[in-house]
Protein backbone atom coordinates (compact mmCIF):
# COMPACT_ATOMS: atom_id res chain seq x y z
CA UNK A 1 0.00 0.00 0.00
CA UNK A 2 1.17 3.45 -0.66
CA UNK A 3 1.61 5.73 2.34
CA UNK A 4 -0.82 8.15 0.55
CA UNK A 5 -3.47 5.51 0.70
CA UNK A 6 -3.07 5.05 3.99
CA UNK A 7 -5.96 7.70 5.07
CA UNK A 8 -8.13 7.89 2.37
CA UNK A 9 -7.97 4.31 0.78
CA UNK A 10 -10.35 5.05 -2.06
CA UNK A 11 -8.56 8.31 -2.84
CA UNK A 12 -6.69 7.49 -5.93
CA UNK A 13 -5.70 4.81 -9.11
CA UNK A 14 -2.40 4.15 -8.25
CA UNK A 15 0.12 4.92 -10.32
CA UNK A 16 1.25 2.63 -13.56
CA UNK A 17 4.57 1.83 -13.21
CA UNK A 18 5.76 3.76 -16.04
CA UNK A 19 3.09 6.73 -16.01
CA UNK A 20 3.93 9.94 -14.81
CA UNK A 21 1.98 10.68 -11.02
CA UNK A 22 -1.36 11.78 -12.06
CA UNK A 23 -2.32 15.53 -11.33
CA UNK A 24 -4.20 14.01 -8.25
CA UNK A 25 -1.33 12.56 -6.39
CA UNK A 26 0.59 15.87 -6.76
CA UNK A 27 -2.00 17.71 -5.22
CA UNK A 28 -2.12 14.50 -1.94
CA UNK A 29 1.47 15.33 -1.76
CA UNK A 30 1.45 18.82 -1.76
CA UNK A 31 -0.82 18.61 0.75
CA UNK A 32 0.82 16.14 2.86
CA UNK A 33 3.77 18.08 3.03
CA UNK A 34 1.97 21.55 3.29
CA UNK A 35 0.54 19.56 6.78
CA UNK A 36 4.05 18.82 7.77
CA UNK A 37 5.44 22.07 7.21
CA UNK A 38 2.41 24.11 8.87
CA UNK A 39 4.66 24.92 11.68
CA UNK A 40 7.28 27.31 9.78
CA UNK A 41 4.44 29.68 8.53
CA UNK A 42 3.24 29.51 12.60
CA UNK A 43 6.76 30.42 13.85
CA UNK A 44 7.79 32.95 11.27
CA UNK A 45 4.56 35.05 12.34
CA UNK A 46 5.18 34.78 15.99
CA UNK A 47 8.78 35.32 15.38
CA UNK A 48 8.01 37.98 13.86
CA UNK A 49 5.14 39.30 16.21
CA UNK A 50 6.83 39.14 19.24
CA UNK A 51 9.42 41.28 17.68
CA UNK A 52 6.97 43.71 16.89
CA UNK A 53 7.74 44.24 13.46
CA UNK A 54 4.40 44.96 12.44
CA UNK A 55 3.74 47.66 14.75
CA UNK A 56 7.55 49.04 13.61
CA UNK A 57 6.11 48.95 9.80
CA UNK A 58 2.29 50.78 10.60
CA UNK A 59 3.97 54.23 9.71
CA UNK A 60 6.52 54.11 7.09
CA UNK A 61 8.89 51.35 4.98
CA UNK A 62 11.93 50.60 7.41
CA UNK A 63 15.17 48.19 6.54
CA UNK A 64 16.05 45.28 8.02
CA UNK A 65 19.08 47.66 9.90
CA UNK A 66 16.39 49.56 11.40
CA UNK A 67 14.14 46.92 12.06
CA UNK A 68 17.30 44.58 13.99
CA UNK A 69 19.14 47.18 15.79
CA UNK A 70 14.98 48.38 16.98
CA UNK A 71 14.49 44.32 18.51
CA UNK A 72 17.91 43.83 19.13
CA UNK A 73 18.14 41.49 16.93
CA UNK A 74 21.03 39.81 14.48
CA UNK A 75 20.74 41.62 11.17
CA UNK A 76 21.67 38.41 9.03
CA UNK A 77 18.69 36.26 10.64
CA UNK A 78 16.52 39.32 11.14
CA UNK A 79 16.82 39.73 6.88
CA UNK A 80 15.98 36.21 6.49
CA UNK A 81 12.40 36.48 8.82
CA UNK A 82 11.53 39.67 7.30
CA UNK A 83 11.85 37.97 3.97
CA UNK A 84 10.03 34.86 5.37
CA UNK A 85 7.45 37.37 6.12
CA UNK A 86 7.35 38.57 2.53
CA UNK A 87 6.98 35.22 1.12
CA UNK A 88 3.89 34.51 3.65
CA UNK A 89 2.34 37.74 2.29
CA UNK A 90 2.82 39.57 5.73
CA UNK A 91 4.77 41.92 4.37
CA UNK A 92 6.12 43.67 1.26
CA UNK A 93 9.87 44.32 0.42
CA UNK A 94 10.44 46.97 -2.40
CA UNK A 95 14.17 48.57 -2.93
CA UNK A 96 15.52 46.88 0.25
CA UNK A 97 12.61 48.03 2.43
CA UNK A 98 10.08 46.70 4.14
CA UNK A 99 6.53 47.56 4.67
CA UNK A 100 3.12 45.97 6.21
CA UNK A 101 1.03 44.16 3.27
CA UNK A 102 -2.54 44.54 3.19
CA UNK A 103 -3.04 41.40 6.01
CA UNK A 104 -0.64 42.90 8.26
CA UNK A 105 -2.05 46.60 8.03
CA UNK A 106 -5.96 45.08 8.81
CA UNK A 107 -4.93 42.47 11.25
CA UNK A 108 -1.58 42.89 13.22
CA UNK A 109 -1.43 46.57 13.81
CA UNK A 110 -2.24 47.40 17.33
CA UNK A 111 -5.08 49.82 17.29
CA UNK A 112 -7.12 48.84 14.28
CA UNK A 113 -10.55 47.76 14.55
CA UNK A 114 -10.09 44.49 13.59
CA UNK A 115 -6.88 43.75 15.30
CA UNK A 116 -5.94 39.93 15.84
CA UNK A 117 -2.41 40.51 17.75
CA UNK A 118 -3.74 39.31 20.74
CA UNK A 119 -5.00 36.25 18.92
CA UNK A 120 -1.71 35.61 17.27
CA UNK A 121 -0.41 35.81 20.84
CA UNK A 122 -2.09 33.07 22.47
CA UNK A 123 -1.71 31.18 19.83
CA UNK A 124 2.06 31.35 19.93
CA UNK A 125 1.43 30.70 23.39
CA UNK A 126 0.13 27.35 22.34
CA UNK A 127 2.92 26.23 20.31
CA UNK A 128 4.50 24.68 23.44
CA UNK A 129 1.71 22.33 24.77
CA UNK A 130 1.36 21.20 21.00
CA UNK A 131 4.87 20.36 21.51
CA UNK A 132 3.58 17.48 23.79
CA UNK A 133 0.94 16.49 21.52
CA UNK A 134 2.10 12.75 21.57
CA UNK A 135 2.33 12.57 25.56
CA UNK A 136 -0.47 13.65 26.41
CA UNK A 137 -2.14 11.23 23.56
CA UNK A 138 -0.40 7.90 25.09
CA UNK A 139 -1.62 9.42 29.00
CA UNK A 140 -4.94 11.12 27.75
CA UNK A 141 -4.08 13.93 30.21
CA UNK A 142 -2.77 17.15 29.52
CA UNK A 143 0.52 18.53 30.38
CA UNK A 144 0.16 21.72 31.16
CA UNK A 145 -3.36 22.72 32.53
CA UNK A 146 -4.67 25.85 32.08
CA UNK A 147 -5.47 27.44 35.32
CA UNK A 148 -6.16 31.37 34.78
CA UNK A 149 -5.91 31.78 38.64
CA UNK A 150 -2.75 29.87 38.83
CA UNK A 151 0.20 32.00 40.33
CA UNK A 152 2.68 32.59 37.48
CA UNK A 153 -0.38 32.08 34.85
CA UNK A 154 -0.80 36.13 34.65
CA UNK A 155 1.04 36.66 30.79
CA UNK A 156 -1.16 32.74 29.52
CA UNK A 157 -4.46 34.43 31.03
CA UNK A 158 -4.03 37.64 29.67
CA UNK A 159 -3.00 36.52 26.23
CA UNK A 160 -5.76 33.82 26.28
CA UNK A 161 -8.43 36.52 27.69
CA UNK A 162 -7.45 39.46 25.13
CA UNK A 163 -7.03 36.59 22.27
CA UNK A 164 -10.71 35.60 23.13
CA UNK A 165 -11.68 39.41 22.81
CA UNK A 166 -10.19 39.65 19.33
CA UNK A 167 -12.30 36.53 17.98
CA UNK A 168 -15.33 37.70 19.60
CA UNK A 169 -15.15 40.98 18.30
CA UNK A 170 -13.78 40.03 14.77
CA UNK A 171 -14.83 36.35 13.35
CA UNK A 172 -17.15 35.78 16.22
CA UNK A 173 -19.51 38.67 16.19
CA UNK A 174 -21.73 37.45 13.08
CA UNK A 175 -23.34 35.88 15.87
CA UNK A 176 -25.19 39.42 17.63
CA UNK A 177 -26.93 39.26 13.71
CA UNK A 178 -28.51 36.09 14.42
CA UNK A 179 -29.48 36.27 17.59
CA UNK A 180 -32.73 38.43 18.88
CA UNK A 181 -33.40 39.04 22.37
CA UNK A 182 -35.55 41.60 22.24
CA UNK A 183 -37.49 42.09 25.22
CA UNK A 184 -35.39 40.03 27.37
CA UNK A 185 -33.56 42.34 30.10
CA UNK A 186 -30.67 40.07 32.18
CA UNK A 187 -28.44 37.93 30.98
CA UNK A 188 -25.90 36.12 32.40
CA UNK A 189 -22.34 34.98 30.27
CA UNK A 190 -21.31 32.00 32.08
CA UNK A 191 -17.42 31.57 31.84
CA UNK A 192 -18.02 35.04 29.58
CA UNK A 193 -14.12 35.73 29.97
CA UNK A 194 -13.47 38.95 28.31
CA UNK A 195 -17.59 39.21 28.03
CA UNK A 196 -17.32 40.94 24.36
CA UNK A 197 -20.71 39.05 23.54
CA UNK A 198 -22.24 40.47 26.20
CA UNK A 199 -21.20 43.57 25.30
CA UNK A 200 -22.40 43.31 22.00
CA UNK A 201 -25.23 42.11 22.86
CA UNK A 202 -26.34 44.59 25.37
CA UNK A 203 -25.45 47.41 21.90
CA UNK A 204 -27.62 45.78 20.18
CA UNK A 205 -30.55 45.62 22.83
CA UNK A 206 -31.24 48.98 24.42
CA UNK A 207 -33.00 47.71 27.01
CA UNK A 208 -30.83 44.86 28.19
CA UNK A 209 -28.34 44.13 30.62
CA UNK A 210 -25.25 41.79 31.05
CA UNK A 211 -23.72 39.93 33.88
CA UNK A 212 -19.86 38.20 33.22
CA UNK A 213 -19.40 35.49 35.41
CA UNK A 214 -15.28 34.16 35.69
CA UNK A 215 -12.86 33.79 37.77
CA UNK A 216 -11.27 36.56 39.40
CA UNK A 217 -8.41 37.09 37.57
CA UNK A 218 -10.39 36.49 34.57
CA UNK A 219 -13.16 39.31 35.26
CA UNK A 220 -10.36 41.86 36.24
CA UNK A 221 -9.24 41.70 32.37
CA UNK A 222 -13.12 42.06 31.25
CA UNK A 223 -13.97 45.08 33.86
CA UNK A 224 -11.00 46.68 31.64
CA UNK A 225 -12.51 45.86 28.46
CA UNK A 226 -16.08 47.16 29.77
CA UNK A 227 -14.59 50.52 30.52
CA UNK A 228 -12.81 50.79 27.76
CA UNK A 229 -16.15 50.07 25.42
CA UNK A 230 -18.40 52.64 28.42
CA UNK A 231 -20.56 50.39 29.04
CA UNK A 232 -19.88 49.81 32.95
CA UNK A 233 -23.62 50.56 33.83
CA UNK A 234 -24.90 47.96 31.47
CA UNK A 235 -22.57 44.75 31.58
CA UNK A 236 -21.28 44.18 35.32
CA UNK A 237 -18.84 41.37 36.57
CA UNK A 238 -19.53 38.40 38.98
CA UNK A 239 -16.05 36.61 40.11
CA UNK A 240 -16.95 33.31 40.50
CA UNK A 241 -16.48 29.67 39.10
CA UNK A 242 -19.20 27.85 37.18
CA UNK A 243 -18.88 24.86 38.73
CA UNK A 244 -18.99 25.48 42.42
CA UNK A 245 -20.49 28.91 42.96
CA UNK A 246 -23.97 29.66 42.80
CA UNK A 247 -25.25 31.25 39.26
CA UNK A 248 -27.85 33.20 40.77
CA UNK A 249 -31.98 33.71 39.52
CA UNK A 250 -34.02 35.76 37.85
CA UNK A 251 -32.35 35.26 34.39
CA UNK A 252 -34.25 35.83 30.89
CA UNK A 253 -31.49 34.65 28.96
CA UNK A 254 -28.32 32.43 30.05
CA UNK A 255 -24.92 32.33 27.33
CA UNK A 256 -22.73 29.75 27.20
CA UNK A 257 -19.90 30.55 24.29
CA UNK A 258 -17.13 28.78 23.79
CA UNK A 259 -16.64 27.19 27.38
CA UNK A 260 -18.52 24.00 27.64
CA UNK A 261 -15.54 22.91 25.61
CA UNK A 262 -13.37 23.09 28.30
CA UNK A 263 -15.00 20.56 30.53
CA UNK A 264 -15.92 16.56 30.09
CA UNK A 265 -19.66 15.74 29.90
CA UNK A 266 -20.48 14.96 33.70
CA UNK A 267 -19.24 19.02 34.10
CA UNK A 268 -21.27 20.21 31.21
CA UNK A 269 -24.43 18.30 32.55
CA UNK A 270 -24.02 20.32 35.52
CA UNK A 271 -23.26 23.46 33.89
CA UNK A 272 -26.82 23.20 31.88
CA UNK A 273 -28.43 22.43 34.81
CA UNK A 274 -26.91 25.19 36.87
CA UNK A 275 -28.10 27.32 33.82
CA UNK A 276 -31.50 26.35 33.74
CA UNK A 277 -31.79 27.12 37.74
CA UNK A 278 -30.77 31.05 36.77
CA UNK A 279 -33.57 30.89 33.97
CA UNK A 280 -36.98 32.55 34.56
CA UNK A 281 -39.46 29.84 33.46
CA UNK A 282 -39.44 30.75 29.28
CA UNK A 283 -36.04 31.74 29.79
CA UNK A 284 -33.63 30.96 27.43
CA UNK A 285 -30.44 29.21 26.73
CA UNK A 286 -27.75 30.02 24.34
CA UNK A 287 -25.00 27.98 23.49
CA UNK A 288 -22.28 29.01 21.03
CA UNK A 289 -19.27 26.46 20.19
CA UNK A 290 -17.34 24.36 16.99
CA UNK A 291 -20.07 21.72 16.88
CA UNK A 292 -18.05 18.37 15.61
CA UNK A 293 -19.98 16.87 13.12
CA UNK A 294 -21.91 13.57 13.98
CA UNK A 295 -18.95 11.45 13.10
CA UNK A 296 -16.69 13.86 15.37
CA UNK A 297 -14.28 13.92 12.24
CA UNK A 298 -15.11 17.05 10.75
CA UNK A 299 -15.40 20.00 10.40
CA UNK A 300 -11.58 20.49 9.86
CA UNK A 301 -11.57 23.44 12.68
CA UNK A 302 -13.83 21.59 15.54
CA UNK A 303 -11.50 18.85 15.34
CA UNK A 304 -8.34 20.48 15.59
CA UNK A 305 -9.46 22.76 18.51
CA UNK A 306 -10.52 19.70 20.10
CA UNK A 307 -7.32 18.14 20.22
CA UNK A 308 -5.90 21.74 21.35
CA UNK A 309 -8.22 21.48 24.19
CA UNK A 310 -7.17 17.91 25.78
CA UNK A 311 -4.12 20.04 25.49
CA UNK A 312 -4.70 22.77 28.21
CA UNK A 313 -8.25 21.36 29.95
CA UNK A 314 -8.47 17.95 31.63
CA UNK A 315 -11.50 16.59 29.53
CA UNK A 316 -12.03 19.52 27.68
CA UNK A 317 -13.11 18.52 23.80
CA UNK A 318 -15.76 19.69 21.28
CA UNK A 319 -18.71 18.19 20.80
CA UNK A 320 -20.76 17.26 18.32
CA UNK A 321 -24.55 18.71 17.81
CA UNK A 322 -26.47 15.73 18.72
CA UNK A 323 -24.51 15.19 22.01
CA UNK A 324 -25.05 18.64 22.99
CA UNK A 325 -29.23 18.44 22.07
CA UNK A 326 -29.26 15.47 23.98
CA UNK A 327 -27.26 16.88 27.22
CA UNK A 328 -29.52 20.35 27.12
CA UNK A 329 -32.90 17.78 26.84
CA UNK A 330 -32.21 15.97 29.51
CA UNK A 331 -31.80 18.57 31.70
CA UNK A 332 -35.79 19.86 30.76
CA UNK A 333 -35.06 22.89 28.01
CA UNK A 334 -37.27 22.53 25.31
CA UNK A 335 -37.42 23.07 21.50
CA UNK A 336 -34.01 22.97 20.84
CA UNK A 337 -33.08 24.72 17.56
CA UNK A 338 -29.51 24.64 16.06
CA UNK A 339 -28.83 28.24 14.36
CA UNK A 340 -26.22 27.53 11.59
CA UNK A 341 -24.25 30.64 10.87
CA UNK A 342 -22.35 31.73 7.68
CA UNK A 343 -19.64 29.27 6.08
CA UNK A 344 -16.90 31.16 7.42
CA UNK A 345 -17.85 31.39 10.76
CA UNK A 346 -17.10 27.69 12.34
CA UNK A 347 -19.32 28.15 15.13
CA UNK A 348 -23.15 27.45 15.53
CA UNK A 349 -25.69 28.46 17.97
CA UNK A 350 -28.26 26.16 19.94
CA UNK A 351 -31.24 27.86 21.49
CA UNK A 352 -33.25 26.30 23.61
CA UNK A 353 -35.95 27.91 26.22
CA UNK A 354 -36.70 26.73 29.98
CA UNK A 355 -40.59 25.75 29.79
CA UNK A 356 -42.48 27.15 32.47
CA UNK A 357 -43.62 24.63 35.00
CA UNK B 1 -17.89 26.52 -20.74
CA UNK B 2 -21.35 27.68 -18.13
CA UNK B 3 -21.02 29.17 -15.06
CA UNK B 4 -21.90 25.32 -13.59
CA UNK B 5 -18.89 24.02 -15.58
CA UNK B 6 -16.68 26.32 -14.58
CA UNK B 7 -17.52 26.04 -10.74
CA UNK B 8 -17.76 22.72 -11.00
CA UNK B 9 -14.14 22.49 -12.26
CA UNK B 10 -12.71 24.87 -9.79
CA UNK B 11 -14.02 22.77 -7.13
CA UNK B 12 -12.98 19.26 -8.57
CA UNK B 13 -9.62 20.42 -8.79
CA UNK B 14 -9.21 21.97 -5.36
CA UNK B 15 -10.36 18.58 -3.79
CA UNK B 16 -6.94 16.67 -2.55
CA UNK B 17 -9.21 13.74 -2.94
CA UNK B 18 -9.50 14.42 -7.01
CA UNK B 19 -10.95 11.69 -8.73
CA UNK B 20 -14.16 12.90 -7.01
CA UNK B 21 -16.60 13.79 -10.03
CA UNK B 22 -18.70 17.11 -9.15
CA UNK B 23 -22.17 16.90 -10.60
CA UNK B 24 -24.19 19.95 -10.57
CA UNK B 25 -26.12 18.07 -7.57
CA UNK B 26 -23.01 16.85 -5.86
CA UNK B 27 -23.99 18.31 -1.81
CA UNK B 28 -20.54 19.66 -1.18
CA UNK B 29 -20.95 20.66 2.54
CA UNK B 30 -22.87 17.69 3.59
CA UNK B 31 -20.28 15.10 2.31
CA UNK B 32 -16.76 17.27 3.05
CA UNK B 33 -16.22 17.69 -0.12
CA UNK B 34 -15.60 21.29 1.13
CA UNK B 35 -14.91 22.11 4.40
CA UNK B 36 -15.46 25.26 5.95
CA UNK B 37 -12.24 26.22 5.53
CA UNK B 38 -12.23 25.61 1.95
CA UNK B 39 -15.25 27.38 0.86
CA UNK B 40 -13.30 30.82 1.00
CA UNK B 41 -11.09 29.12 -1.97
CA UNK B 42 -14.87 28.80 -3.97
CA UNK B 43 -15.58 32.69 -2.88
CA UNK B 44 -12.52 34.11 -4.20
CA UNK B 45 -12.95 32.14 -7.40
CA UNK B 46 -16.06 33.03 -7.93
CA UNK B 47 -15.47 36.64 -7.15
CA UNK B 48 -11.98 37.16 -9.44
CA UNK B 49 -13.69 34.83 -12.33
CA UNK B 50 -17.19 36.41 -12.18
CA UNK B 51 -16.26 39.96 -11.63
CA UNK B 52 -18.71 39.59 -8.62
CA UNK B 53 -18.36 40.80 -4.49
CA UNK B 54 -19.71 38.43 -1.65
CA UNK B 55 -20.20 39.73 1.54
CA UNK B 56 -19.83 37.55 4.56
CA UNK B 57 -23.47 37.41 5.14
CA UNK B 58 -24.16 36.01 1.88
CA UNK B 59 -21.96 32.61 2.72
CA UNK B 60 -24.47 30.58 3.70
CA UNK B 61 -25.62 27.00 2.58
CA UNK B 62 -28.35 28.21 0.91
CA UNK B 63 -26.06 29.67 -2.05
CA UNK B 64 -22.98 27.02 -1.50
CA UNK B 65 -24.45 24.00 -0.90
CA UNK B 66 -23.55 22.59 -4.54
CA UNK B 67 -22.33 23.57 -7.93
CA UNK B 68 -25.95 24.76 -9.12
CA UNK B 69 -26.67 27.02 -6.15
CA UNK B 70 -23.56 28.62 -6.23
CA UNK B 71 -23.94 29.38 -10.24
CA UNK B 72 -27.81 30.85 -9.56
CA UNK B 73 -26.06 32.72 -6.89
CA UNK B 74 -23.47 34.07 -9.23
CA UNK B 75 -25.97 34.44 -11.38
CA UNK B 76 -27.78 36.56 -9.64
CA UNK B 77 -25.00 38.23 -7.74
CA UNK B 78 -23.87 39.40 -11.69
CA UNK B 79 -27.86 40.75 -12.79
CA UNK B 80 -27.69 43.06 -8.83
Amino acid sequence: MRTADVDRPDAAPARTARGAAPANERQMRLALMQTALGYWRSQILFTAFQFGVFDALAGSPMGAESLARRSGTSLGLTTSLLDGCVALGLLKKADGRYENSATARAFLVEGTPQYMGDWVRFMAHCYEPWSHLAETVRTGKPTTVMRPDAPGAEVTTRALILGMHDYANGPGSEMVRHLDLTGRRRLLDVGGGPGTYSMMLVRKHPGLSAVVVDLPSVVKIAAELIAKWDLEGRVSTRAGSYLTDDLGTGFDVVLLSNMLHQEDPEAVKLILRKAHGALVPGGLLVIQAAFLDANKAGQTWAVLMSLQLSLFYDGGRNYSIDETLAMVRAIGFANPEVKRMSLVNSDSLILATKPAP
Amino acid sequence: MSTEDKIAAFVEKMTAEGGTKITAETSLLDSGIIDSTGILEVVSFIESEFGIRVQDEEIVPEHFENVRFIAAFVESKKKS
